[in-house]
């Protein structure tokens, strides 16, 4: 057991300063896109990368574009929530989520979309929103997975990803990109 | 046309787009001017200061599951064995040896905490010994400590500050207070979460 742990702990310590050393400038300059100021940048980016050491196992390829967009979530929504603590935000009131199903867009297939086009619909939802679809549906984390590296309810997990298919439902359905099973 | 099942269309659509924007954001990357070095430093610092408190946690976690299991797979056979050869007093002073050296290398507290904090923890990590202070105004700290033989400071991106007469070093930002100076040959750095003052009164019984 102490031999798995031990090559388990090297594994993980070489895997966290490759992506430490490699990601920490691009995520203190998103963190400053956000709040502005370079001590709270640093306050977001270091509170990141405490919660990708505690998520390192979603990361599979340390040099993946898919683990540079997992970090830039994280460090944007870290500096988001800073933000909006800092500016006293009132966050709006998550209304209870319906059927688990709707919006599965189960009766729908996919038509021709480029990468461009997926990527100007995403960006459409809001930063908060955007994190837990892409944690739920590319990193495939629970819902209590998510709830710990946001620090949020599971029930505001929920809600978010409700509101997040509902918005790219709609605009999949409104811009053709999806058409209904025959 | 793809056909895709209930889910798919949203997995398609999140692994185009972190495929897509991932490449723009390595690309990106390349690009970017590096932040001030006094910034990345004090990053540097800190997040390996916070790591190690969290692989302390986890080992402290682990350490403890280890101990309950060998204590369950012992209990039975050394109860026996006590009873058999009666030998009590002997079993107990084994016992009592094996944990004054398992703490030897701790460096001790040679000083007095104020009357807020209590001692809730202590390990060595790397040799450094780390002591967890729990605060009745609830900014507990954590306080390091090791020989300057072994240490190598860095004050360089730290704030010079003078604490009852004597030189330290501090940093204050967000949710995060460091003091570190060297005293008697140790090297002491204590980091809370609100109040650099927390700190500071600390600092001043150590001396």
């Amino acid at each position: 057991m102490i031999i798995i742990l031990t090559f388990s702990t090297a594994s993980e310590k070489h895997k966290f300063e490759y992506i430490y050393k490699s990601y920490k400038n691009l995520m203190l300059h998103k963190a400053y896109g956000i709040l502005r100021d370079n001590a709270l940048a640093e306050d977001a980016v270091s509170e990141a990368f405490i919660r990708l050491y505690k998520n390192l196992n979603k990361i599979e390829d340390p040099d993946s574009g898919r683990s540079i967009a997992f970090a830039v979530t994280i460090v944007k929504n870290v500096s988001l929530t800073m933000l909006a603590k800092l500016n006293r935000q009132i966050l709006e009131p998550l209304e209870d989520y319906q059927a688990e199903d709707a919006f599965n867009l189960e009766h729908y297939i996919l038509g021709e979309i480029s990468a461009q086009e997926i990527t100007r619909l995403v960006d459409t939802l809001k930063e908060d929103l955007k994190a837990v679809f892409l944690l739920s549906f590319a990193y495939h984390l629970s819902h209590k997975e998510i709830a710990r590296i946001l620090k949020i309810s599971e029930n505001n997990v929920a809600v978010r990803l409700y509101r997040a298919k509902k918005k790219l439902s709609e605009l999949l359905i409104k811009e053709g990109y999806v058409n209904e099973r025959k | 046309m793809k056909e895709n099942k209930t889910e798919n269309i949203y997995e398609h659509i999140a692994k185009e787009y972190t495929d897509y924007t991932g490449e723009m954001l390595q690309r990106e990357s390349q690009t970017l001017p590096p932040f001030p070095d006094e910034t990345i430093n004090r990053l540097d610092n800190r997040v390996a200061s916070q790591i190690r408190a969290l692989k302390i946690r986890r080992f402290t976690r682990l350490a403890g599951l280890a101990a309950a299991c060998l204590l369950l797979v012992l209990a039975v056979p050394l109860v026996n064995l006590l009873q058999n050869t009666g030998n009590k007093r002997s079993a107990d002073s084994s016992s009592e040896s094996a944990a004054a050296e398992s703490s030897a290398e701790l460096i001790p507290l040679s000083f007095s905490l104020p009357d807020n904090f209590t001692v809730s923890d202590s390990k060595i990590d790397n040799g450094v010994s780390v002591y967890y202070l729990t605060d009745t105004h609830a900014d507990d700290v954590v306080l390091q400590l090791e020989y300057t033989d072994t240490a190598t400071p860095v004050f360089d991106s730290l704030k010079p500050v003078t604490i009852a007469g004597n030189e330290a070093y501090g940093y204050a930002a967000g949710s995060f207070k460091m003091i570190s100076f060297i005293h008697d040959d140790i090297l002491y750095t204590l980091t809370c979460k609100y109040d650099i003052n927390t700190l500071i009164s600390i600092s001043k019984n150590i001396f």
